[in-house]
């Protein structure tokens, strides 16, 4: 029950922890801790038990390593990329393979509880109470963060075109 | 009829399709009125579509078979009828289709019973857990990482990779030469597995730090499926020796792999 969403895993173990090796050790210790916890049963939903274990072992191993992508500025990162496009509106900003670079970079560049928020309702098409359940936060919570989320990568992606502008 | 205010609160849930049908049709009614707010939802949209269009990273097929190979271990380990005689593996076929099995079986069965499995005994559930990844490492043919007889190549292998350093001597003169070492999991953490030979028979011997929940008397044999654990602690460091090779060898291999560490 877990090969089938190992593609889940690995993509949200890659967004929390934002490097492949990192990400390759999370994924496999915690499919066996999952295996092993629950003799290879996680009740009705395996995908969301699957990615509960796989987030806690992220965290705890970001926890171990504090990582440099954390102490990076949260503007200062996308700064180089953000004003490759020439207009400010969303549909042009986030169209073609550049754009999914911005987009990309601006997701990496948010907090860890926003970002996993994006990946999993994105990516894998969670409903809110999957990923309440994931984050261990009410409902009410991923529906603000995942709003805070947003606003912030549309501010974020405007905001590199006012600066090109400017300078 | 709702403000804009109230209506860019809920653009979010709305876009998730999380609202109840009396607030979504409240919010379309006031989209369809207000250019504004419809503007703001476009914007959110756009944004939602292009973030769903952002490709997933891609699985390592080395990590996805990696994983493959060590859930087979896990299953075949707990059905404790497969031979791993080198002459009576099974066909990789028929292994992947019993694990298949098994995992569907574990469904059936815990839907009956579901409850997460705590052994009363960390000591027993430690050695069943050596014992899984010492079948793992032979049925994989994945024995070490670092393959080489030489210490002075295996014992730097676990540099960074482990936050202790696992003492790797070779034993070769005694009759247990090293074959070389791999990084392996429990449920509690990494663990360092320095991988031996004795005439045709592999040991792995685990070593990571002693916890200070490991209590009672030491040394410690466990025997599953045919292979023998015996575990002891020495200078702070837990040590589990695992093969098929009988109690008093492994007794054997124990006291060489004690002499040479300082106590
Ligand atoms: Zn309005």
């Amino acid at each position: 029950m877990i090969l089938p969403h190992l593609d889940a895993a690995y993509n949200l173990a890659r967004w929390l922890t934002g490097h492949d090796q990192d990400a390759q050790d999370v994924v496999q210790e915690a499919s066996l801790r999952a295996f092993r916890a629950f003799d290879g049963f996680y009740g009705e939903n395996g995908r969301a038990w699957l990615l509960t274990i796989v987030r806690n072992t992220a965290y705890n191993l970001l926890q171990k390593n504090k990582s440099l992508r954390q102490t990076t500025p949260f503007d200062e990162e996308l700064h180089g990329n953000a004003g490759a496009s020439e207009c400010a509106t969303p549909l042009s900003l986030l169209r073609g393979a550049e754009d999914e670079q911005n987009l990309r970079a601006a997701v990496e560049a948010l907090p860890d509880e926003f970002r996993e928020a994006l990946v999993l309702r994105h990516q894998d098409g969670l409903s809110y109470r999957e990923i309440a359940l994931i984050a261990g936060v009410p409902t009410g919570t991923v529906m603000s963060r995942l709003a805070r989320a947003r606003a912030r990568l549309k501010d974020f992606l405007a905001k590199g075109n006012r600066e090109e502008e400017a300078s | 009829m709702r403000n804009c205010d109230e209506t860019r609160q809920w653009l979010d849930a709305y876009l998730d399709n999380e609202l109840d049908p009396v607030n979504t049709l409240e919010i379309e009614q006031h989209l369809q009125t207000c250019p504004a707010c419809s503007q703001a939802y476009e914007e959110l949209r756009a944004l939602g579509a292009a973030l769903s269009t952002v490709p997933r990273y891609p699985t390592p097929a080395a990590l996805r078979e990696r994983i493959h190979s060590a859930l087979l271990g896990e299953a075949s380990a707990e059905a404790q009828t497969i031979p791993f005689a080198p002459a009576a593996r099974p066909s990789w076929r028929w292994v992947t289709a019993l694990a298949a099995m098994l995992v569907l079986g574990a469904m059936l069965a815990g839907a009956l019973l579901f409850s997460r499995h705590q052994p009363a005994d960390p000591n027993q559930m430690l050695a069943r857990e050596v014992i899984a990844s010492h079948i793992r490492s032979l049925m994989v043919s994945h024995l070490a990482d670092v393959a080489s007889t030489d210490q002075h190549t295996v014992k730097p292998w676990f540099d960074g990779k482990l936050n202790f350093a696992p003492p790797v001597v070779d034993f070769a003169r005694n009759g247990f030469p090293l074959v070389g070492g791999r990084l392996d999991y429990l449920t509690d953490g990494p663990i360092a597995a320095v991988v031996y030979r004795r005439d045709k028979h592999v040991i792995n011997l685990f070593v990571r730090p002693a916890t200070g929940t490991e209590q009672g008397k030491f040394p410690k044999t466990a025997s599953r499926q045919g292979y023998n654990c015996l575990s002891w602690i020495q200078a702070g460091t837990r040590y589990w020796a695992v093969s098929d090779l009988t109690p008093a060898e492994l007794q054997q291999f124990m006291e060489i792999v004690r002499r040479s560490t300082p106590s």
